[in-house]
């Protein structure tokens, strides 16, 4: 027992030890000490506490400090306070062209060709990426925080939207291979009435909706999915001529709502959903209520952790690449893009000299080392590389990623989240830069319940589940990436449109199968007065724009 | 005649001196008032523009552009029917119940059970929107209290989304600020109560007047020119159905009937960014408040009551 104790103080002396060492080999800026104000609308992390060790370094060898500004709930209205009133922090959370056409971001090219080897590396790697960084005006405002990837792509999670399924209903039909909607719905159909509720007594819901505020897109984004189509939003691509349609009055959408509206019927869709909030959602899949959703996998990933935290793993959902009919091709899984108008951008108010130090900043938290601490960790304590250069986690290590306390004092995730990062591999066929996604980390870290539907389905992991080979995408593509600007005709029209389906789409899901054709006749007739057209015309001048500038159909 | 022109002025200016210090203590209320209630004003100017922030007041000049947008959208007169009903509901409720609950409070003859009741009636008036939306939206959840009693009492068979039915949604604003405001309502009414002559209760009594007589001879005609005078105030805040609970209950199901003026400002100005729409319709309301009020005040003044202005 002695011995024990005296062998894991050892080690815990070594392991501080190393990280001493591995924390003075960062590379540091010489640079006067600044505090950078930021708004953020990511509000899955808690402000970081005053001891988390990341903050702390970022602070000693960078000389930064953060105020934090978190928009937590109606992240358009916050914004649109912040341009009334002209009022803004140095660094702005982008996430539509709102910021870029009030005029409150500051022109980047120029500071990030002069201060910024890393960030002009990392960003003008790929061409078409940097082009399309540049607004219309010919100016890059943003730093994207995703999808500008090096070296190869290595994320083996899947993020994106899916037919999502409790793991449990899979499970308890010896995982049957589902591909329609049709076997979709039969399914859960069958789980719930074998399981009217769940272990501690609450009531299974077949198939829940996430509509609050905009996360209602889930609302409508399904038909084109199901149809075989890319996700474009809130239209539809034809991949033959290029021509742009809104598709939420199409076939396809008509199709999908007259199964919801069945489903409906048999008690499968909750029909709270259209009045619960964005909490409630969660609250209801952490509860492990929910046997089935449409969604992205990053707007509940938070109830996932909730039940992993709670081993109960069979209760969290798995994605499904479901369609209309067998012939169709799914295409969910998409390659991934770089995320455009999403990230960093510096206020048009900071001072030219500030704007150059936060530059250098975000230049110098590009550099692999720092990006190791913001993904990695620190060698000894947080990972260790065994005898074939592989990072790995002791089984005490893994359980500390898992713990979302620990991470709050570890790692710097409110500030990593919308950062510009690095993704992908560290050399070419070297080390992924997410810890999880190097193969033996990635084999470790798999839940057991997890393994076994690999194995039942032949499968790696979830993203192979959705599609082993993506095709390539598009120049164009996607299509979501087209915003009209605010106070618009345009944006007018296509608001209107989302209030009408919001307010509509409901009733034709909750109405009586008999009056299914008369809500729908009426939710057509509805959208008809929004002036889409408008709309349309708008998108499919972006898109032939695109398609100009970087290269055709395919 | 020349004389009185002449010292007009005079008197003014030696009354001015006579009254320095009331003068002094009132310039701060003075500028607060044309700090933040007239220099806002200038803002106005947007509705008349097709305002970017980025060139601030030197946006272009649209004239009546946005005002007829606002017309011609059906939305718009949907939020206008929304906001006249639910403030009219809200006002009906207001004075009947805090009127009601007034009379009954003031029957009341045990001191202590009085200023229990009184009390317990206005604590809800502190409760801020956020926490009453939770509640009430917790009571009409298809499992909350609402739909069991209502179940129990066998009033419907299966339970109901309430705040999925877009046509309840008036009268869950209605009641709820009644649940919220009635015993803080009462107060000024009580006050009023307290300052009627109760020689005047004695002498009704002697004539042979019942509690209810009394009531309706005594105590309503006391409170009469306090309630006209609320009356008129309330008149123009019709356009004000209130904001905090309409945008805490509302969703995609009941939006039709739950957007009030406000709800369309802050939807169509600060998310979508179209401040000028959004500034027509707040001068709209505003213009429209006035009206209301100017001629609320003009009937009774023509009724032989209290006037406010």
């Amino acid at each position: 027992m002695k011995r024990l104790s005296l062998i894991a103080a050892l080690l815990a002396i070594a392991a501080t030890m190393s990280l001493a060492q591995a924390v003075d080999k960062l590379p540091t800026t010489k640079l006067p000490p600044v505090e950078i104000s930021v708004f953020t609308i990511n509000a899955n992390f808690p402000i970081p506490p005053e001891d988390n060790r990341v903050y702390k370094l970022i602070k000693e060898k960078l000389g930064v400090t953060f105020k934090w500004d978190i928009a937590v709930a109606e992240v358009d209205q916050k914004i649109g306070v912040m341009i009334a009133g002209q009022d803004y922090p140095d660094l702005l959370d982008i996430n539509s062209p709102k910021f870029i056409d009030a005029g409150a971001c500051m022109p980047l090219e120029d500071l990030i060709e002069k201060y910024a080897p890393n960030l002009k590396r990392h960003y003008q790697a790929d061409p078409i990426t940097w082009a399309k960084m540049h607004e219309k005006d010919g100016h890059v405002y943003c730093l994207l925080n995703y999808g500008v990837i090096e070296n190869g792509y290595t994320d083996q999670s899947y993020w994106g939207p899916a037919m999502f399924i409790q793991k449990a209903v899979m499970k308890e039909f010896g995982f049957p291979k589902i591909t329609t909607i049709d076997e979709y719905f039969d399914i859960i159909a069958k789980y719930k009435a074998k399981h009217p509720t769940t272990a501690d007594g609450k009531p299974t819901i077949g198939f829940s909706i996430l509509t609050y505020d905009w996360h209602r897109f889930d609302l409508c984004n399904p038909p084109p999915f199901l149809a075989g189509y890319p996700n474009d939003g809130d239209g539809i691509v034809d991949p033959k001529t290029g021509k742009y349609r809104v598709q939420y009055y199409g076939p396809e959408a008509k199709r999908w709502y007259k199964i919801l509206n069945a489903m409906n019927d048999k008690g499968l869709v909750d029909r709270e959903s259209f009045v619960d909030n964005y909490d409630q959602y969660l609250a209801k899949l952490a509860n492990g209520q929910v046997l089935g959703v449409h969604d992205q996998y990053w707007q509940f990933q938070e109830a996932s952790k909730t039940l992993f935290a709670q081993k109960r793993v069979w209760e969290t959902l798995m994605p499904l690449p479901i369609v209309f009919d067998k012939s169709t091709k799914p295409h969910w899984r998409d390659m991934p893009l770089p995320n455009l108008q999403r990230g960093y951008g510096i206020s048009a108010k900071t001072s030219r000299e500030k704007a150059i130090r936060i530059i250098q900043f975000l230049d110098a938290q590009l550099d692999p080392a720092w990006q190791k601490v913001f993904t990695w960790g620190f060698e000894g304590s947080d990972y260790i590389i065994d005898k074939d250069g592989q990072p790995v986690c002791t089984p005490e290590q893994r359980t500390r990623w898992d713990d979302v306390t620990w991470r709050s004092h570890n790692l710097a995730e409110l500030w990593w989240y919308d950062a510009p990062k690095l993704e992908g591999r560290f050399t070419k066929n070297g080390q992924a830069h997410a810890l999880r996604n190097n193969p033996k980390e990635y084999q470790a870290s798999q839940y057991p319940e997890d393994v076994e539907i690999f194995k039942a389905y032949g499968v790696s992991s979830y993203a192979e589940m959705m599609d082993k080979n993506p095709p390539p995408n598009p120049a164009w593509y996607p299509a979501w990436q087209i915003v009209p600007p605010d106070g618009s005709a345009e944006k007018l029209a296509f608001t209107k449109a989302q209030d009408t389906y919001a307010k509509d789409l409901p009733k034709v899901i909750l109405a009586k199968p008999a009056d299914f054709e008369k809500e729908w006749a009426n939710y057509v007739d509805d959208l008809k007065k929004c002036n889409l057209q408008l709309f349309e015309a708008y998108i499919q001048k972006g898109l032939d724009e695109r398609m100009a500038k970087f290269g055709k159909l395919k | 005649m020349s004389s009185v022109a002449i010292n007009r002025p005079a008197g003014f200016w030696k009354r001015l001196l006579t009254q320095r210090q009331l003068v002094l203590m009132s310039v701060p209320i003075v500028l607060y008032v044309i700090l933040f209630t007239y220099v806002p004003l200038a803002g106005w100017t947007m509705a008349f523009q097709d305002f970017k922030p980025a060139k601030g007041f030197a946006s272009p000049w649209v004239g009546w552009k946005w005002f007829q947008y606002l017309f011609s959208d059906d939305l718009f007169v949907t939020v206008m029917r929304n906001t006249l009903a639910m403030s009219f509901i809200n006002l009906v409720f207001n004075f009947t119940f805090a009127i009601g609950l007034a009379l009954l409070l003031n029957e009341v003859k045990n001191k202590w059970v009085k200023s229990l009741a009184q009390t317990i009636s206005y604590l809800p008036h502190f409760l801020s929107w956020v926490v009453v939306a939770g509640l009430v939206s917790s009571m009409l959840a298809s499992d909350g209290v609402f739909n069991v009693i209502l179940k129990w009492l066998g009033i419907i068979k299966e339970p109901k989304v309430w705040l999925g039915e877009p046509k309840a949604f008036w009268w869950i604003v209605g009641f709820t600020n009644v649940w919220k405001e009635v015993g803080w309502n009462t107060i000024i009414y009580l006050a009023a109560i307290s300052s009627i002559d109760p020689a005047l209760y004695e002498a009704a009594q002697i004539d042979g007047c019942g509690r209810f007589s009394r009531m309706r001879h005594i105590t309503l005609p006391g409170i009469k020119p306090t309630i006209v005078v609320l009356l008129i105030m309330n008149l123009g805040w019709i356009m004000e159905s209130g904001f905090e609970i309409q945008y805490l209950l509302k969703n995609g199901m009941n939006q039709d009937y739950a957007q009030s003026i406000d709800i369309y400002v802050v939807t169509y100005g600060l998310r979508n960014g179209n401040y000028s729409l959004a500034t027509a319709g707040g001068m709209f309301k505003s213009v429209v408040n006035i009206i209301l009020l100017m001629t609320a005040n003009w009937v009774s003044g023509k009724l032989g009551e209290e006037k406010l202005v």
